[in-house]
């Protein structure tokens, strides 16, 4: 049944790639024609009553009876029986994905919102910005905050669920397409929360999620190449190459220059500060800025790429 | 009826009803104004202190709108859009839709409606309107003091934060301080709705506009409360760290979301059931009809007040609430959305064989219809668990609520103060402009907010600064919207102004209505009433009969001001 409705979904639903993201949509689709059937109702009553009882010179109201119980009965009931039936079919669909969340799946990812962007970290000790999955295959992921709330959304999967510090909030998902879909951070958690974005990669088959998984930066890509890389998958939103004023301070000319921090302390741009701002961000922050950059876990030679790419940004 | 037309002799001519001492001649300087005890007067201080409310929040949502032309932004920087979309919020709701209705046009009109000299408790309401006043100036100093940026939900860690200036503990002392505003207005319109009935006015003889009244003040009394607790508790946790909402000290940032919707939510019945009450009267009025089923639409206000109150927790659906939890609130939630609908169809109803006259305030009822049928339906999107997973905290929802909370209770306001605006004033208004300017409201109000439900759909999550460049042409046909929007309200400011200036004299009775406020001379006499009028009916339009355009209508029972 929820098929054929779904057949008959307009194209501006967004991709679906999720086990429950059909029964949503037809869910939505459901309750989208019982409305606009009472919202045509509402307006062609109206526009009709409007016209056709016009006030004319010559015009004065007929008799009508001022109550009908039967009449408000019917329109009091009918709504009402179409309303539990909504309830009911919503909530048995919303019912199947709760008790699923019960269900252990074989794979857990532990997901991490912080101001403001997402972690994740994979069983065996990968990590990634982007929250990488393997087609047909569930997985549990396990949210948790050190700051704000926040809310992990992926609308092609449906769902959403709020990450709470203190506490742990569980999804269970099951992807069911594989492709390259946004991530958004759906509760709102201060100065960069639009920019709170990433991606759920989707991998069609476990060769391609191993090659993933194992993937390791070559050892014969040049430090500057390696620095590139990370520069366009982590500080590109705050940082710009060409001196534009961003979130953060500009590359452009930054290596060895002499920069002010907040409480009036000048340091010279070195290896070291390099490597201490992207450890521990809070601890000196450029004049005028704010404190907004999260720390980063980086390994020793994807360290020294940065390092070797500020470096070449002149 | 047929509008009966008779010589002027037989009635003093509108000239001469209007030179008599009125309200606002009864006494002059700015201390009758504020140490004023007449609830006419306070109405008014009110309703001017509602709109520059509504001004600000209108510039701030200008801004909003203007900078969201552009995916990167236009205009401001994230952390300033950050500001502008809470501060929009929170005057808009706590200065504007919340005291908008009961507290300007309610003032005014409702001890009128009862044949009465004024509320119950006159020094009390004088109260509420310097509370209200104080509330309004803190949240003026917020923006001095630089600004808000935790959204007017106040969700705490990030609005208790440690690092946090003087800008969050001001504006919570605005809200309790405000919220007081409310709780003694909703009081006083209770205590007088009981007690001063006249002979002859059974409950259910009242116009539906004071049942509207009644069951407001029953949320204001119960619910606001609760919000004072909320924000005094955040004020202690953030000054002296007691570990109720902050993790670090061993709170539950969720309860603080519990006790700010178990006001909120009803807060929104504060705001759309005196909107409501306007529809039943504007409706009944302008088609010359008795209300449909007038103890149903009494009854579901009631309704609504009882059951908006047990419906809090499906703004949690994703909160991480249990399970049962969160289907018993969507199963509450449904049914909240029956007695709104019973409402319209006694509205459509009531236009049944009427003699339906399309007067500013009627276009905008007839607009209401349209965009509170999007708002209500749209809601049940919401209320159902399935979908609101997917459509929570995105576009849909700020398109759903503003088409509630603007869309209709905006428009009705608007009904409303074009409605009772002869009374108030004394002046009748330009009726082509004043439609004109309606219509643009409610067309500029639809490119504003209809796209949004499609940009919600698609995954645009709400309050941010910054967006996908694929949700482009939604947003910039909204900001397009916001801008037709506001020149239909800038249109009809003028319009009321010249009216003001030198709009023809208002006889008593310009519409036909029956209730009492109408059996008094435009503007009324200082006590309102030399004596109570004799009860007729609310509805009972049999006993009026129409002079002319310009002398309005006279009652047939020779009781006239």
């Amino acid at each position: 049944m929820h098929r054929l409705i779904l057949a008959a979904a307009p194209g501006w639903l967004p991709p679906r790639a999720s086990e429950g993201a059909e029964k949503v949509d037809s869910i939505f689709m459901l309750i989208l024609g019982i409305t606009t059937a009472f919202f045509v109702i509402i307006l062609v009553a109206a526009t009709y009553f409007t016209i056709r009882y016009r006030a004319r010179k010559w015009t004065a109201p007929q008799p009508s009876p001022s109550h009908h119980l039967k009449l408000e009965l019917v329109w009091s009931i009918i709504p009402t029986i179409l309303l539990v039936a909504i309830f009911g079919v919503s909530t048995k669909a919303w019912l199947a994905s709760a008790d699923a969340q019960t269900a252990e799946a074989a794979t857990t990812v532990y997901v991490t919102g912080q101001q403001w962007q997402w972690k994740f970290e994979y069983q065996g000790g990968k990590r990634s910005d982007e929250l990488h999955l393997l087609l047909n295959e569930p997985v549990d992921l396990v949210l948790s905050s050190p700051d704000v709330l926040h809310s992990f959304y992926v609308p092609a999967f449906r769902i959403k669920q709020d990450v709470v510090p203190g506490r742990f909030t569980r999804l269970h998902v099951t992807p069911t397409e594989a492709g390259t879909f946004p991530v958004f951070c759906a509760e709102y958690c201060g100065n960069d929360h639009s920019i709170m974005q990433t991606q759920v990669v989707i991998h069609p088959d476990l060769a391609s999620y191993d090659a993933w998984k194992n993937e390791k930066i070559d050892e014969s890509v040049p430090l500057v190449k390696v620095g590139e890389m990370l520069y366009q998958k982590n500080c590109l939103s705050c940082h710009s190459l060409d001196g534009t004023r961003k979130v953060g301070p500009t590359f452009k000319g930054l290596w060895g220059s002499s920069q002010t921090m907040e409480g009036g302390e000048v340091v010279t741009v070195d290896e070291n500060f390099v490597r201490e701002s992207i450890v521990e961000p809070k601890k000196r922050v450029a004049q005028g800025y704010p404190p907004a950059m999260p720390p980063q876990s980086l390994g020793e030679r994807e360290m020294q790429g940065i390092i070797e790419y500020i470096r070449s940004v002149k | 009826m047929v509008a009966a037309t008779r010589t002027a002799e037989l009635h003093p001519s509108h000239e001469a009803t209007s030179a008599h001492d009125n309200y606002l001649t009864h006494a002059h300087g700015w201390k009758s104004w504020i140490f004023s005890l007449d609830h006419k007067r306070i109405g008014i201080m009110y309703l001017c202190a509602i709109l520059l409310s509504l001004l600000l929040g209108g510039v701030f949502a200008l801004v909003i709108r203007i900078h969201l032309w552009a995916p990167e932004g236009a205009l401001v920087s994230n952390p300033t859009y950050n500001n502008f979309f809470t501060l929009h919020g929170a005057v808009m709701i706590f200065l504007f839709i919340i005291p908008g209705i009961p507290a300007a046009l309610g003032n005014f009109v409702l001890p009128m409606q009862l044949g009465a000299k004024d509320l119950a408790f006159p020094r009390l309401n004088l109260l509420s309107f310097y509370l209200y006043s104080i509330g309004a100036v803190l949240f003026i100093i917020v923006l001095a003091v630089g600004g808000l940026d935790t959204g007017w939900t106040l969700y705490p860690p990030y609005s208790l934060e440690g690092t946090r200036g003087l800008g969050v503990l001001l504006a919570l002392t605005a809200t309790f301080i405000v919220g007081f505003s409310s709780i003694l207005t909703g009081l006083n319109f209770m205590a007088t709705v009981h007690s001063m009935r006249p002979k002859g006015m059974g409950w259910f003889d009242m116009p539906l506009f004071l049942w509207a009244l009644f069951a407001t003040g029953i949320i204001q009394v119960v619910a606001t409360p609760v919000l004072g607790i909320t924000v005094a508790l955040g004020f202690l946790e953030r000054m002296f760290h007691l570990g109720i909402f902050m993790p670090e000290y061993g709170g539950d940032p969720v309860l603080f979301q519990h006790f700010f919707w178990f006001y909120s939510h009803p807060a929104v019945y504060v705001m759309i059931l005196p909107a409501m009450g306007i529809v039943s009267e504007v409706v009944s009025v302008f088609s010359r009809k008795a209300i449909f089923g007038y103890r149903f639409i009494a009854m579901s206000s009631i309704a609504i007040a009882v059951v908006g109150f047990l419906v809090w927790g499906h703004h949690m659906f994703t909160s991480g609430q249990s399970k049962w939890t969160n289907i018993i609130f969507s199963f509450l939630t449904f049914f909240v959305a029956v007695p709104s609908a019973i409402k319209v169809f006694n509205w459509l109803a009531t236009m049944y064989k009427g003699d339906i006259r399309l007067k500013t305030p009627m276009v905008y009822v007839l607009g209401f219809f349209a965009l509170f049928g999007v708002g209500g339906l749209t809601g049940i999107f919401l209320g159902s668990l399935a979908t609101d997973v997917a459509l929570h905290d995105t576009y849909f929802v700020v398109a759903h609520f503003h088409f509630v909370m603007v869309g209709s209770v905006l428009t009705a306001f608007l009904a409303g103060l074009h409605y009772w605006w002869p009374k108030i004033t004394g002046k009748m208004y330009d009726e082509r402009w004043a439609r004109i300017a309606a219509i643009l409201v409610m067309v500029g109000f639809f490119i504003t907010f209809l796209p949004q439900f499609l940009s919600g759909l698609q995954g645009m999550p709400r309050r941010y600064a910054t967006y996908l460049p694929v949700f482009k042409p939604l947003h910039q046909l909204s900001t397009i919207g916001a801008i037709v929007l506001a020149s239909g309200m800038f249109l009809d400011a003028w319009v009321l102004w010249v009216s003001l200036r030198r709009g023809k004299q208002a006889p008593a009775n310009p519409w036909g209505a029956a209730s009492l406020e109408w059996a008094t001379p435009s503007p009324p006499t200082h006590h309102n009433f030399e004596q109570t009028p004799p009860i007729t009916g609310p509805y009972n339009y049999d006993v009026l009969e129409e002079v002319s355009e310009e002398a309005g209508w006279v009652r047939n029972d020779g009781w006239n001001p």
